[in-house]
């Protein structure tokens, strides 16, 4: 699917000013070049010109990169670089395959539409002989290491039952309205189901009848990642599939990221495909449908109605704002809710160093890359920090949690659904 | 843009024994060896490359010193680098051998705000070196377009300018002294840590602006100034180049000296124009930002001055940006120029040839002519306050004709700054690119004084061999 001369043209475009060591959080810690766009660029010229192959080496600088695309954002010749990196990922995959643990996640077990619900279940029964529960937050800590799983990494529980499995694939509230379509996603299914609920709750209180096909599933940006696009294609049809005979004009999805690879992703890696087009075109994102909706801010709330407000910062998840340049929606809405108080942090677009599997890889670097975001976040001494993508809330639920901070993470919606109870 | 590979005399593949015995200076962890990594060491914001044979991380003065002792004994190439973002191939490693990294002396080690002078290590960001002092209320002016990504040794290095040169100088009006390892490994130090300092020669300007070729800068002293106040940005466009030469040189005859003064040209505002689509004239002649800065009760009247003064030439429009906002707006057109520009060919063959500020005008009229003549894509912008002008013919290096008449282009250009009362380079220093041409500016003699300061400091050419003289 992709080939390497196509890049040629875009590596070319890199005239090397080196202004992307500036803004790369990844190279903020390592400080070599090979950490950094102008590098992998040069890399890529490199494999063009085959002066280097897929070595391990090469793999491990291709691997060690967010995608945050901060370097895309500020080049100034408008080299994609972090598309370009996640296409060698691509090449990475074709010449010497998937690692072995990728390859059993994404081949087997996201390929499979049991095996993922039925290994979270055994894993919610076993998790407390895993993990031991860290009082007051809805996280886990490993009682031993494990391959890929650092000791010290807060882990929220597996939420059973999962959120799909607790309603019926079509919910209605009071009055009969407009239908609509929710996409899951993996963390809001099995480590978040409250935000689902959340959400669900405010479409029925606008009338809406809420469709959750059961057969939906991951929309594929961890394996894109990964360079994986087999699984990718696997998923992306199994998706549009799931939602095809619902009728739906419009499928909100709450995790930032999911919404970014579902409305932008798809379209781009299958430019050709019909459906996938139809498909995107009805992707919506929550903060812009919520506004469009408008009557939340209207509604004081017992909850929030207090003497002091509460101090929320917000951190833009890199796929909502870089990608689809939507950071001015939620600020939108916090601004507007009653009883709260908007401060911006710092740097409120700097990548918290999730990213996927880039946090198991290198899972040290990830937090060295968390450090500054959660220094901001200390500064504005706020009550709340919100997000909108389920990755972020996990790499910032584990900072925040050793840091052991006052700030609290919350997903958007939970903090319009406490307004609106 | 394709890369160019350059071919000098290479020190060849170091041996084993080679390698180990410099791992035993600095440690395992601090060298890269693997193609990898060499390939990402070979460049710098040029587009010339040349691959190193061994990438070095110092990280104590004594290393750098064990290292040239080393090379020497060895004779295999140094060449010192910052963030590698240099203009002229300064920290490009033209003969293989070891690229000494300076990343890793990256302290702010002193402000001393009684007496306004900082102690840095060569690696400081500038950017972040300033947004420090600017803390303490202080200043440091020189600010390369690459401010937030090049290192404060690199500036050292070639003397690096800026848009603020017109009012505040460049890199060389602020350092008083430096500690450097000698090609032979001995540490010296120049200068003094007081406002005045003339005991012997004066080695520390001798190091500044030397591209890496005469020793390794391991610690800089900077002077300071106050920080001013507040500042102001203007906008002019005029119909003709003419009026807005004449705008320059009666604003500074006006006595005041904008803290920048920046122009660009036709071909630069129609190209951005074309990419940006903001509403600017296609065929106004010249647009100038202004800038000044100074105490918040003066900057009004500057203004009004600069105002009335561009009102009585034929200008088209005169913006006065009213907050942080506007101000941005109008550097828009300026720092869009770059991507815009490759929209007209693929690559850019970029000088920065400084002449005296009346001849501004004169300069882009020949060039243009002469750039026509070889049916050449021309732009023209830069530091019109200092006359400093970045002069980019746009190319598509794939048409062998169409190269071999830029860099005939190239040349006329420099002939014609040179008669014009200029120089070759006005900030980003000889390296590679301008090594083929010093000799039509310096005469034999005075290249012979060079190269006998490099001989008696750098008797076996190890330090960065292959640059400002290497035709």
């Amino acid at each position: 699917m992709i080939a390497l001369a196509p890049l040629k043209e875009i590596a070319e475009k890199c005239v090397r000013c080196g202004i992307c060591q500036s803004v790369c959080p990844v190279f903020a810690e390592i400080q070599k070049e090979a950490a950094v766009a102008r590098g992998k660029v040069s890399l890529i010229r490199g494999l063009l010109s085959e002066e280097v192959g897929y070595s391990d080496r090469l793999s491990t600088y291709f691997l060690q990169c967010l995608g945050c695309g901060a370097c895309t954002e500020n080049c100034p010749n408008g080299v994609r670089a972090h598309e370009l990196i996640l296409a060698v990922r691509g090449l990475m995959v074709a010449k010497r395959g998937l690692s072995f643990p990728k390859r059993l996640i994404f081949r087997q077990i996201l390929n499979s539409v049991r095996l993922l619900p039925m290994l979270l279940k055994t894993g919610s029964l076993l998790q407390g002989l895993l993990f031991k529960k860290v009082p007051e937050e809805s996280g886990l800590h490993l009682r031993f290491s494990l391959p890929y799983l650092n000791k010290e990494r807060l882990i929220p529980s597996i939420a059973t039952p999962f959120f799909l499995d607790r309603f019926s694939e079509e919910v209605e509230g009071k009055e009969e309205g407009r239908r609509i379509g929710l996409f899951s996603g993996c963390s809001m299914n099995y480590l978040f189901p409250s935000i689902g609920e959340t959400t669900l709750r405010l479409l029925t209180q606008n009338r809406f009848v809420v469709i959750l096909p059961k057969n939906q599933t991951c929309c594929g940006l961890p394996a894109y990642g990964s360079g994986d696009l087999e699984t990718v294609r696997f998923l992306k049809e199994k998706n549009i599939k799931a939602f095809s005979h619902t009728g739906v004009d419009q499928i909100i999805v709450p995790c930032g990221s999911c919404f970014y690879f579902l409305k932008e992703g798809y379209p781009k890696l299958f430019p050709e495909d019909e459906e996938v087009k139809t498909f995107s075109q009805k992707i919506v994102e929550p903060s812009s449908f919520f506004l469009e909706l408008g009557n939340f801010s209207r509604q004081s709330s017992p909850a929030f109605d207090q003497e002091k407000k509460l101090r929320v910062t917000y951190h833009d998840p890199c796929h909502l704002r870089r990608e689809m340049k939507i950071y001015q929606e939620p600020r939108q809405i916090l601004r507007s809710l009653p009883g709260i108080e908007f401060f911006e942090m710092k740097r409120p677009d700097r990548c918290c160093g999730m990213a996927g599997s880039f946090n198991f890889i290198y899972y040290d670097l990830s937090k060295k890359i968390l450090r500054h975001k959660l220094d901001d976040i200390e500064a504005t001494d706020a009550d709340y920090v919100a997000t909108s993508c389920m990755g972020c809330m996990i790499q910032l639920q584990d900072g925040i949690h050793h840091r052991r901070t006052k700030t609290k993470v919350i997903h958007l919606i939970d903090l319009l659904g406490q307004v609106q109870p | 843009m394709t890369e160019e590979r350059l071919d000098g005399k290479r020190y060849g593949t170091p041996s084993r024994t080679l390698i180990r015995q410099i791992e035993n200076i600095v440690g395992k962890e601090s060298i890269l060896s693997a193609k990898e990594d060499l390939i990402c060491y070979g460049y710098d914001a040029t587009n010339l490359e040349s691959l190193p044979d061994l990438v070095v991380f110092p990280k104590a003065v004594s290393e750098i010193s064990e290292i040239l002792r080393l090379a020497n004994e060895r004779r295999f190439p140094v060449v010192p680098r910052g963030m590698g973002t240099g203009f002229s191939g300064g920290s490009i490693p033209v003969r293989g051998g070891v690229v000494l990294v300076m990343t890793r002396f990256n302290r702010i080690l002193e402000i001393d705000r009684e007496n306004l002078v900082a102690t840095v290590e060569p690696g400081v960001v500038t950017g972040d070196f300033q947004k420090e002092v600017e803390k303490l209320g202080l200043f440091y002016p020189p600010d390369p377009a690459s401010t937030l990504y090049c290192t404060l040794g690199g500036n050292v290095a070639e003397c690096a300018g800026g848009p603020r040169a017109v009012k505040y100088g460049v890199t060389k009006d602020y350092v008083l002294g430096l500690e450097v390892v000698l090609p032979t490994g001995e540490v010296i130090q120049t200068g003094v840590k007081t406002a005045k300092g003339v005991v012997g020669y004066d080695l520390t300007k001798l190091f500044v602006g030397s591209e890496g070729t005469l020793g390794v800068i391991t610690k800089i002293i900077l002077r300071l100034i106050p920080l001013p106040e507040a500042r102001r940005t203007m906008m002019a466009l005029f119909r003709q180049v003419e009026d807005a030469a004449t705008a320059v040189s009666k604003i500074i005859s006006s006595k005041i000296v904008p803290s920048t003064l920046e122009f660009m040209d036709n071909a630069s505002i129609q190209c951005v124009e074309d990419y940006l689509h903001i509403g600017l004239p296609r065929d106004a002649g010249a647009l100038l930002l202004i800038e000044v800065d100074g105490d918040r009760e003066v900057l009004p009247k500057y203004v009004e001055r600069i105002d009335r003064i561009t009102s009585e030439l034929n200008r088209y429009r005169f913006e006065i940006a009213e907050d942080e906002k506007q101000t941005d707006a109008l550097w828009r057109a300026r720092k869009a120029i770059s991507p815009a520009s490759y929209r007209l060919n693929p690559t850019k063959m970029a000088e920065d040839i400084t002449v005296p500020r009346n001849q501004i005008a004169n300069f882009i009229q020949e060039a243009k002519r002469i750039a026509d003549e070889r049916k050449l894509k021309i732009i023209n912008f830069g530091h019109a306050g200092d006359g400093n002008i970045h002069m980019s013919l746009m190319i598509n290096d794939r048409d062998e004709g169409e190269k071999r008449r830029a860099e005939q282009a190239i040349e006329e250009i420099f002939r014609l700054t040179l008669r014009l009362g200029g120089t070759l380079s006005g900030e980003h220093g000889v390296g590679l690119t301008k090594a083929p041409y010093i000799d039509l500016e310096l005469s034999q003699m005075t290249i012979e004084v060079m190269k006998k300061i490099k001989m008696a400091l750098d008797p076996n050419n190890i330090l960065n061999p292959g640059k400002i003289f290497g035709k």
